[in-house]
């Protein structure tokens, strides 16, 4: 019996870091609490009670109080300040949204500014937070915007692109922003790029194009909106490069901005999850109200080139490239501007 | 063919057939082909030679008596181990070698192809070692 003892004593010695694994995961342990959908955090703060508002142009509404925006009929939704900013939402205990920044209203339910993931990330793991990043990546496209209101370009400032460009000389006549909007894309869908996400950003609006393949001209190559390995078959020289170095494709978005605010761009450079984002949330067409709205004269068109690389790593994504090897000038040729 | 003799050739023949994909692999490294993910080329390569290498080697530096040394081989046992034993390492370059063909990434192709690797690696391994075995 004693043996049995022995060997029960030893395994329980075993299983304990299990054991504790397991606690920390339920809400008991105040130091760090299992908040669902893959976000495990060490240290939540007491719950917001003052946010700031703002609509969905990303203009601020002033201070309003928890209880005010989400009380009646809202008794599942939950908002907790965790730590350095972040905003953590959550829907009858299941966390909607994580991010930096405040809340923007739009709709019953409102859709949530945030900082931006590439920001919010960082400070997530420099603090030790673990994260789950698709399951992140799920949560913050969870708020589906509603087809009336227009969907705020975030995180706002925008990430830091690889070429920034004022075309305020091309953007033509002031007008309201529908038609400038369609003078923009109809120059745009001259160069193919027919598939155009629209966004309300402070003081006008900003068009994206979907992901591309391009070349070392800058002018877009084949199989140019396929994100995955392309396959090659040009010669034994296209064959050994991939064979030995792998996927060398070159990548970009671009991001045309009218905008009478000043323009200014975060640090940090864009990511897989704003480029799935923007794809994802982006409208289709500037809303009616938006589209009737009257451009401000002093408006400039800024040009954003987000230039990426896949990486090489198993889980394939795109990478944000720093320096780019082509001129901006070659992207513009290839935009048409 | 004597015993010793075919156990010689075949420890060459598994020195030089798997430094082929060895090879292919070390540059992919250094070229970065990997990334940072070069261990999953390395564990793919070392899971499927190893065994083999190794029973070899223990063959190899063992110290078998005099008649098992001058003892003939099984002309079929011979055979088999011969050509499964090429049909591994080849099997291994190939998989490497046809990647940059296929849409699928050389990760997607370690993980289809390992199984069946792996089943090969075992009658490989069975191979040699009825061959070492035989008559000790």
């Amino acid at each position: 019996m004693g043996k049995y003892s022995l060997i029960g004593a030893l395994l329980a010695f075993i299983a304990a870091p299990a054991i504790v694994s397991a606690q920390e995961t339920t809400p008991e342990k105040p130091d760090q609490q299992y908040i669902g959908g893959g976000f495990k955090a060490r240290a939540v703060s007491a719950r917001v009670e003052q946010l700031t508002v703002y609509d969905e142009r990303g203009t601020a509404k002033g201070q309003r109080s928890r209880s005010e925006l989400f009380g009646a009929g809202r008794e599942g939704l939950e908002i907790l300040a965790v730590r350095n900013g972040f905003v953590l939402v959550i829907h009858e205990r299941k966390p909607v949204w994580l991010g930096l920044g405040d809340v923007v209203l739009s709709g019953d339910v409102g859709t949530f500014r945030c900082g931006g993931m590439t920001l919010g990330q960082k400070l997530f793991e420099a603090k030790g937070y673990a994260l789950d990043e698709d399951e992140n990546s799920r949560c913050m496209n969870s708020p589906v915007p509603r087809a009336t209101i227009d969907v705020p370009f975030l995180p706002w400032p925008p990430p830091r692109p690889t070429h920034l460009v004022d075309l305020t000389k091309s953007l033509g006549k002031r007008g309201p922003m529908a038609e400038v909007s369609t003078r923009l894309s109809n120059r745009l869908q001259a160069r193919g790029y027919d598939n155009l996400r629209y966004f309300s950003v402070p003081g006008g609006f900003a068009i994206t194009t979907l992901v591309e393949r391009f070349g070392e001209d800058g002018k877009p190559s084949k199989p140019r909106w396929v994100r995955g390995k392309a396959l090659r078959g040009s010669g034994f020289s296209d064959y050994f490069r991939a064979l030995i170095a792998g996927e060398e494709g070159r990548f970009r978005m671009f991001a045309l901005v009218v905008t009478s605010s000043d323009m200014a761009v975060s640090h940090l450079y864009a990511n897989q999850y704003d480029v799935d984002r923007w794809e994802a949330l982006g409208r289709p067409a500037l809303s009616r109200e938006l589209g009737a709205q009257r451009l401000a004269p002093a408006s400039r068109l800024w040009l954003m080139v987000y230039e990426f690389h896949p990486s090489a790593d198993s889980k394939t994504r795109l990478v944000p490239t720093s320096a780019s090897s082509i001129a901006s000038a070659s992207h513009r040729a290839a935009l048409g501007f | 063919m004597s015993r010793e003799k075919a156990l010689q050739r075949l420890f060459a023949l598994w020195i030089i057939l798997p430094a082929l994909p060895l090879l292919l692999i070390t540059m992919q490294s250094i070229a970065g082909k990997y990334g940072t993910n070069s261990g999953a080329a390395w564990s793919w390569f070392l899971i499927q030679v190893s065994p083999a290498v190794a029973l070899l080697s223990a063959a190899a530096f063992s110290n078998p008596s005099a008649a098992w040394k001058r003892g003939l081989i099984n002309p079929f046992k011979w055979r088999l181990v011969l050509a499964l034993s090429i049909l591994q390492p080849v099997a291994m370059l190939g998989v490497l070698l046809i990647e940059p063909v296929l849409e699928a990434t050389i990760y997607e192709l370690f993980d289809r192809t390992a199984v069946g690797l792996s089943l090969l690696q075992g009658f490989v391994v069975a191979a040699i070692g009825a061959v070492v075995f035989d008559g000790r």
